[in-house]
């Protein structure tokens, strides 16, 4: 029952908001807020309750928490939701962001306040439901089902250009649905099912009898329906060159609507290539794994250089998620690696899972950090800034320490996930390795190069002199970030004890498939 | 007026004659039991009729204010209770299993005649509760429009459930004149006038088209009677080309009928010029029947006739209208995109909505049909609330006689009618085809059909004129909910709450259909004959 709760409670609170008059915003915000801590308290139970030693041939089924419920009989689609150890940690994130991005919005969204909260607790539900369905149909219904209130958060709260960023998003991300739901009708038609581990078995040996599925969707058919569903996935990630959508949306939403946005809408797109589209057409899948990867190492490059050029602060974080992104998918497709009797391929995807989480937190981070400084200045030009160190130390501490995160520096969650990804990508081709690490390098040189400018020189300007420094409210929503990142840099073998096991039984299951 | 009722009546009349004859036999209550709904419909459309000619004397009185509008309230509360009892005899219909036949065969009854039945009268009482507010603020109140959507509704009951190539071609003028008339409603508006005769001129038209077809059918098959056609038909005893010509024939009447590219050119007028409410009820009730009839024609001619390997006529023709359903999906979904006015978005995007139906009668009609006959049914459904609710949407904005059909001048209602906006934001998601509200699951069986029924292509092209019509959806959402209001939307005139309730309404069933679309609604719909 506790995932069924962890999706439903966001979806009361919704409810129960619009129950409240509108002009109590003090109520609404409360409310909001206690529904979103209570899905956390929920996901956080996941976590408490998850057995890393869960043995699939015991249960038959490599998910734990299961539940399945029958929800259209004609269609054979199910309710039934369950996590493993990759999509553990996103649940967990997802939950821990809203209630953030409900604090940071405390004082920056004034209109429409009840509809702000509704739209971002259903967009909580959506995104929690991605993670958690077993069923592709009902995965496809949530992963529909968060574009809405996503579309809403940018248009309705968003800055000067919010419409056509929001229209850009939508449509971009809609398109690729599409395609992805024609490939879902055709495999449905083929496999005669739409729950996942019933699709694995009939397209790979299965993962836990070990029986050989006799394939129904292969060549091209079945490299048709692999390009449908990663196109979609890869508008979502963005991988070069659909993520033209990405930095008109993260810079013209509200900094709750970036914060999710950077923090777990981008991660859905790796998600999904990890548990539907290399699964499910795993011969497709490493035959375009090198074009993929190659994409992906030209994300890297062009986002690092696109953040050279950004004069807007927001756009360049925006720009350096495209290269960061383009870090996961390089580590996911490690999976390929021809050396098989090394740890390369586990190394690879384990970083990538890892970094999706520390992507999540430290460029979450980085975008709550934009927003407080933007509420007190108004703009998001760099070279409106200068010299806040002096005014506002505290900001600069925490501010300094995300830089360092999101750079990668050891100790901080970012380092250890670069440093397998960077493992993988070699086994595979030194030059996917070199390129990434060139990647890296421009990554520390823009990241504190905007330090630089921002923090440090004279404070010429007034307003910058007058600026205050953070306050508890912003501390309580930045202070859990900032301490997330050092404890997964210290301590995490805690988290890819939990993970690893997940991710060789996924192995097992796509290297069967695609040799 | 009174020309649509001698004229209905004698047609009735004509075909209840002509089926004595033939059999000798008498026509037994039974008969009348099976056209109940049909017969409600007429019965409370002539007394409506009657209400308002001989209260007509009233507006010289002094107290001409208090009679009209109680007169008015009278007059709307019998159309809908009329609506009602018709519905709930068409809903005890739908419990039959086998067909049953009335009127020596000129009538058959069975579950999906009843379905879609239900749907017309569904979408007739949406209208007739939305037409209280909207007649009211056009000043436009007269029985006139409850007769009209009365007698409309009944002829497209017996046109869904005709059996006779002559009962089917009689239903389909007497639809065809109300339409016409509706359109023309507003008679002091030079629009309405314009838009109604358009229709009325292509309509005769592509009338001739369909009755010159059932001619060739007749002429080919030598028999009146769908079952008799199609056995004719099996047995391989009609001459094929001449079969083929009528049948291609009745196949573009009715196209025309439900605005399918390139027999549209009159919908986008027609659905402009007519008052918003009749508008919604012509755009949900004419195409839901001229869909059923469609699909139940087509397959009389399923078998392959003649020699073994020669495909047979529904074949050529279902590969015909494939080709236009393509078509129609992206004319109307491309030319909806370019459109400013909202309502002719809507009409275009009607015509888009006609190539998703088509998809299905095209994989209807393929091997393992019986799929895709249950998505144009399940289709059907969600259409007619949203666009009910959409063209009511259009007459509630209606102010001081005209009509606010720009999408600007939808801007800021997301905070001047918040309960509204959601409801409208409902409705739209629906129609863009995203879940979780039932127009997805109309999408989801139409195309699944498609491709259990190998037109992977069909629905490829489905899915690009998805992806095109977001925009203008969206496109409404925008000027809702993000930007700014130009202009303060005066307070209602009157009270809305039927326009409110009708939106309202449609937006709680979509949601509830989108949730649990598993509604056992296709199962009554398997006995669909041959």
């Amino acid at each position: 029952m506790s995932i069924t709760l962890t999706l439903l409670i966001p979806v009361a609170t919704a409810i129960l908001l619009l129950c409240i008059p509108k002009d109590k915003t003090a109520e609404l915000r409360m409310t909001a807020l206690f529904g979103s801590l209570a899905t956390l308290a929920f996901s956080l139970a996941l976590l408490g309750g998850f057995d890393a030693h869960f043995d699939a041939h015991d249960q038959g089924t490599a998910f734990q928490f299961t539940e399945k419920h029958e929800w259209v009989a004609s269609l054979h689609i199910h309710y039934h939701v369950g996590i493993d150890g990759i999509s553990l940690f996103l649940v967990v994130l997802s939950a821990l962001l809203t209630p953030i991005a409900i604090l940071c919005s405390w004082k920056s969204v004034e209109n429409r306040v009840r509809e702000f909260h509704i739209a971002l607790l259903l967009l909580t539900s959506g995104v929690i439901g991605v993670f958690v369905a077993l069923d592709l149909m009902l995965f496809y219904v949530f992963w529909e089902v968060m574009l809405i209130p996503m579309y809403l958060l940018i248009g309705i709260w968003g800055s000067a250009e919010r419409i056509r960023a929001a229209v850009k998003f939508f449509i971009y991300t809609m398109a690729g649905s599409l395609l992805m739901f024609l490939a879902i009708l055709y495999l449905y038609q083929h496999t005669g099912t739409f729950g996942i581990e019933e699709i694995y078995a009939s397209v790979n040996k299965h993962p836990v009898t070990g029986v050989v599925g006799k394939n129904p969707v292969t060549g091209v058919v079945g490299m048709s329906c692999f390009l449908a569903f990663a196109l979609s996935f890869a508008i979502k990630i963005p991988l070069f060159p659909v993520h033209t959508w990405l930095p008109d949306a993260h810079t013209e939403a509200p900094t709750a609507g970036s914060v999710i946005l950077a923090g777990v809408l981008l991660k859905l797109g790796i998600y999904g290539f990890i548990r539907f589209a290399i699964p499910f057409f795993p011969e497709a899948a490493s035959a375009a794994a090198p074009w993929i990867s190659i994409l992906a190492i030209i994300g890297i490059i062009f986002g690092a250089l696109m953040c050279f050029v950004q004069e807007d602060m927001k756009r360049l974080i925006a720009y350096s998620s495209v290269s960061h992104m383009g870090f996961v998918v390089l580590g996911l497709f490690a999976y390929t690696s021809v050396e098989k009797e090394s740890n390369a391929a586990l190394q690879g995807v384990e970083g990538c899972v890892l970094q999706m989480v520390n992507h999540g937190i430290s460029t979450g981070a980085l975008f709550l950090l934009i927003g407080v400084i933007y509420e007190r200045r108004h703009t998001r030009r760099i070279t409106d800034y200068g010299g806040l160190a002096s005014v506002a130390p505290r900001l600069a501490i925490i501010f300094f320490i995300t830089t360092l995160s999101s750079i990668g520096l050891p100790f901080l969650n970012g380092f250890v996930g670069e440093f397998l990804i960077l493992q993988g990508a070699y086994s595979q081709n030194v030059f996917y390795a070199a390129f990434a690490g060139l990647g890296i390098i421009l990554g520390a040189v823009y990241m504190l190069t905007l330090y630089r400018r921002i923090f440090f020189g004279e404070t010429d300007r007034e307003e910058n002199a007058e600026m205050k420094d953070l306050e508890g409210r912003e501390l309580a929503f930045l202070l859990p970030l900032t301490g997330l990142m050092v404890f997964l840099g210290l301590f995490s073998p805690w988290f890819t004890s939990k993970i690893q096991p997940s991710i060789e039984q996924w192995l097992k299951l796509v290297q069967a498939g695609g040799g | 007026m009174d020309h649509v009722t001698t004229f209905l009546q004698s047609k009735l009349t004509l075909g209840q004659s002509a089926a004595a004859e033939a059999s000798s036999g008498l026509v037994s209550a039974s008969d009348f039991q099976a056209i109940l709904p049909a017969l409600v419909f007429i019965a409370t459309g002539t007394l409506l009729l009657m209400l308002d000619c001989f209260s007509r004397g009233l507006s010289h009185t002094d107290k001409t204010r208090t009679d009209r509008s109680s007169l008015s309230t009278a007059i709307n509360f019998i159309g809908l209770l009329g609506t009602v009892v018709a519905g709930a005899f068409a809903c005890a219909s739908m419990e039959q299993a086998e067909p049953s036949f009335a009127f020596q065969n000129y009538i058959r009854v069975d579950s999906f005649s009843s379905a879609v039945s239900l749907i017309i009268i569904l979408g007739t009482f949406f209208s007739l509760l939305a037409a209280i507010d909207y007649l009211r603020r056009f000043d436009a109140e007269h029985g006139e429009f409850h007769c009209l959507v009365h007698y409309a509704a009944a002829s497209m009951l017996l046109f869904v459930q005709a059996n006779n190539l002559i009962m089917l071609f009689l239903a389909v003028e007497t639809l065809s004149m109300a339409a016409y008339l509706l359109t023309s409603y507003l008679r002091d508006s030079r629009r309405s006038v314009e838009g109604g005769l358009k229709y009325f001129i292509l309509g005769s038209f592509s009338s001739g088209f369909l009755l010159f077809g059932l001619t060739l059918v007749f002429g080919a098959t030598g028999h009146l009677e769908l079952q008799e056609i199609a056995k004719n038909i099996a047995g391989g005893e009609a001459d094929r080309s001449l079969l083929l010509a009528g049948m291609a024939l009745v196949v573009v009447g009715l196209c025309f009928k439900v605005g399918a590219f390139p027999f549209h050119s009159w919908l986008p007028d027609a659905y402009e010029a007519a008052p918003s409410v009749a508008t919604g009820f012509m755009s949900v009730t004419v195409k839901s029947a001229a869909i059923a009839v469609l699909l139940r024609f087509l397959l009389l001619a399923a078998e392959p006739a003649g020699e073994a390997g020669t495909a047979s006529v529904t074949e050529i023709l279902s590969t015909v209208l494939s080709l236009l359903a393509i078509a129609t999906m992206l004319f109307g979904n491309l030319v909806a995109l370019m459109q400013n006015s909202v309502k002719r978005m809507l009409a275009y995007s009607a015509i888009g909505h006609t190539g998703y139906l088509l998809v299905g009668i095209v994989a209807a009609l393929g091997p393992g049909g019986e799929l895709a006959r249950e998505a144009v049914i399940f289709y059907l459904l969600p259409y007619t609330l949203m666009s009910i609710a959409v063209f009511t949407l259009l007459g509630y904005m209606g102010r001081d006689g005209k009509d606010r059909e720009l999408f600007e001048d939808y801007r800021g209602l997301s905070t001047s009618r918040p309960a509204l906006a959601l409801c409208i934001l409902v409705v739209l998601v629906s129609f863009a085809g995203i879940p979780p509200t039932a127009g997805f699951w109309a999408k989801l069986y139409i195309f699944r059909a498609a491709i259990a029924g190998g037109h992977t292509s069909l629905a490829l092209t489905g899915i690009l004129a998805s992806i095109v019509s977001l925009y203008f959806y969206l496109r409404l959402v925008v000027n809702i909910y993000m930007r700014p209001a130009k202009e303060e939307l005066d307070a209602d005139p009157d009270s809305s709450l039927a326009s409110g309730l009708v939106i309202a309404a449609a937006a709680v069933a979509l949601v509830i259909l989108g949730l649990f679309p598993d509604l056992e609604f296709g199962s009554l719909i398997k006995a669909l004959g041959k």
